[in-house]
């Protein structure tokens, strides 16, 4: 049975309607007109024990709004889920013991208070027991680097250092799910790579699972075997990094550098291409081409063209993931 | 197990957080204990030139006047509105997002904030106790009501907390409830009978009072002080204080069940 269940979940907020023209303030105060907007409109998925899923999508596509339903902080309009067994927003306070939640923008410490006391805090109320305590704070502190800054007040740390906190605190309690929203959002390149490893070692000792959301996608090529996809609150792609390439970008980038006299036998192979083949760009004495996997095996493409061109180096790439979401979104954008 | 040991250890945590929190903006406490001074010398000149030099008005004497003024005013020292200010900024801010995913109820979470600033506070009786005697009026009350005052103070507390509360859930509807809580403010002095005791209202308006719970806070409480209550009277501000406390708890967590639906976490 997955540890996470989301079966057409719907989030609508309604927001008094804007009365527009003369005395619009006004009006606006009497009018009793509602818009309804769905932030998430019929998301299912279902997790396993031990994944770590990158959650996907532009801003306002709804992610931080799905993972408010799963952590039990909103109750959703219709639909259900279930964390761990637990129906969230109706047994929140149970819900949360099995659960361990960083949203990146805002902090769950106590900020006039130093870290260690936000963590002792932490600690009770979750009723850890006190040697566990002991012993999870002290790996805590050695994974994450935190015994610098342990007695400092949390409003005196930096983004940095705050984040590492937040992410400890939330594992204190050795939650089996964390919610992660946005983990990495404005940490420097060594602070991200800090993260990652962290949330790789604690998916790997304790088998954590985790629901990530992010717009970083080196964070989403390390970490996740696979990704949801959202936008405009509904599920775009679920499934693995890779069937995404496959699924939405199904060719591979062929560059083709030719001996010093084979610039007439290039040229006439840019004019006469071989099936599923098209030119991406040329340069003299070298062309890049794209392959298109549904029509012909890379492997036929390039016997196809050395029987045309004397070729003396040959690299075979796959299209960027970043490229490949930027065009889902975009693409979204215009249909919608 | 003993009852302390089966109480949530999340409650001695926040209680104790709040008190520290509170000391880290120890620089406030001169200035408010010299507002609080300034405040008790205030009633006191204002209220002898009222009386200009009679003994009694509408039966009460200048003496039992000033105890109420003046005790009056240390109440509302200690029946803060702290519990309405931090939901609205929780609310406004989406830190309530955090409170939502504890092991531990949002509204004991602010109800344990309330406990710690008002155990934080409890220091300055050390100033403000003997300072309010000098400067105001207070004369210790007779032993025999001595018991029966703490009892109300209590439940007084526990009223305010409980109206403060309700204040403070109406930012689930409209976000800034600050206008609100300000207005609500000045009216409270007068509708809990700090500023005027509710013998001195006329008889309208004092039945109107009589009927709310705002006077189960500072009202009831400081008359049972002043002994101006007698004999079986003497437990029926108890059992009122009881019956709002049964209320007010009542509607607070119907008006937290639908609150829970109008969630909006600010700020994404």
């Amino acid at each position: 049975m997955p540890l996470i269940e989301a079966h057409d979940l719907v989030k609508t907020f309604a927001r008094t309607k804007r009365v527009e023209g003369r005395f619009s303030a006004l009006r606006t105060l009497v009018t009793r007109e509602q818009e309804t907007t769905a932030a998430v409109d019929g998301v299912s998925f279902a997790i396993d024990e031990g994944e770590i899923v990158g959650y996907l999508g532009p801003n306002g596509a709804g992610k931080s709004t799905t993972i408010k339903m799963l952590t039990g902080i909103l109750v959703p309009s219709s639909g259900t889920a279930t964390v761990a067994g637990l129906v969230p927003w109706d047994e929140r306070e149970r819900n949360a013991l099995n659960i361990g939640v960083v949203f990146g923008q805002r902090s769950q410490l106590w900020w006039d208070l130093p870290l260690d006391e936000s963590f002792r805090l932490i600690g009770r109320m979750y009723r850890v027991p006190p040697d566990r305590y002991r012993a999870n704070l002290a790996m805590l502190t050695e994974l994450l680097d935190m015994a610098p800054f342990l007695a400092t007040p949390v409003r005196q740390l930096s983004l940095g250092q705050r984040m590492r906190g937040d992410l400890a605190a939330a594992m204190l309690y050795e939650p089996s799910i964390l919610f992660l929203d946005e983990p990495t959002v404005g940490l420097d390149v060594v602070g991200k790579e800090r993260m990652r490893t962290f949330i790789e070692e604690v998916n790997r000792e304790r088998k954590t699972t985790v629901l990530l959301t992010t717009h970083d996608l080196d964070d989403v090529e390390r970490l996740c075997r696979r990704i949801l996809i959202i936008d405009h609150g509904r599920v775009l792609f679920d499934g693995a990094l890779a069937g995404l390439k496959q699924r939405y970008a199904p060719h591979r980038l062929l560059e083709i550098t030719v001996a010093g006299d084979g610039q007439p036998a290039l040229d006439q192979l840019l004019v006469d291409l071989p099936a599923g083949v098209a030119v991406a760009s040329t340069d003299p004495l070298k062309a890049l081409f794209h392959v298109d996997l549904d029509v012909v095996p890379v492997a036929t493409a390039i016997a196809d063209i050395s029987a045309r061109v004397p070729v003396a180096d040959l690299a075979v790439r796959e299209p960027e993931t970043e490229g490949i979401i930027r065009e889902i979104y975009e693409a979204r954008a215009v249909t919608a | 197990m003993t009852i302390l040991q089966r109480i949530n250890p999340a409650w001695w945590e926040l209680i104790r957080v709040t008190a520290r929190e509170f000391y880290a903006y120890r620089a406030q406490i001169p200035l408010s204990c010299l507002i609080f001074l300034v405040q008790f010398y205030v009633l006191r000149v204002v209220w002898e030139a009222a009386y200009a030099g009679r003994s009694e008005v509408d039966g009460i004497s200048e003496q039992v006047l000033l105890i109420y003024l003046t005790l009056s005013a240390l109440h509302r020292v200690y029946f803060s509105e702290v519990i309405a200010w931090t939901i609205q900024q929780r609310v406004s801010t989406g830190a309530v997002a955090h409170d939502l995913v504890r092991p531990f109820g949002f509204l004991k979470q602010m109800m344990a904030l309330q406990i710690g600033s008002t155990i934080s506070r409890l220091a300055f009786l050390i100033i403000l106790g003997p300072a309010a005697a000098v400067v105001g009026s207070l004369d210790p009350p007779a032993p025999a009501n001595l018991g029966l005052y703490l009892a109300s103070l209590l439940l007084a507390w526990i009223v305010n907390m409980l109206i403060w509360m309700h204040i403070g859930l109406l930012s689930f509807w409209v976000v800034h409830v600050n206008g609100i809580r300000a207005m609500f403010a000045v009216a409270n002095g007068f509708l809990v009978g700090a500023l005027v005791p509710l013998w001195l209202m006329p008889d309208a308006l004092r039945i109107v009072l009589q009927a709310l719970p705002f006077q189960a806070t500072v009202f009831l409480p400081v008359s049972i002080y002043t002994e101006q209550q007698t004999g079986r009277d003497v437990l029926l501000p108890l059992l009122q204080q009881a019956g709002w406390i049964g209320l007010l708890v009542f509607t607070a967590n119907a008006v937290w069940r639908r609150a829970q639906h109008k969630i909006v976490v600010q700020g994404g």
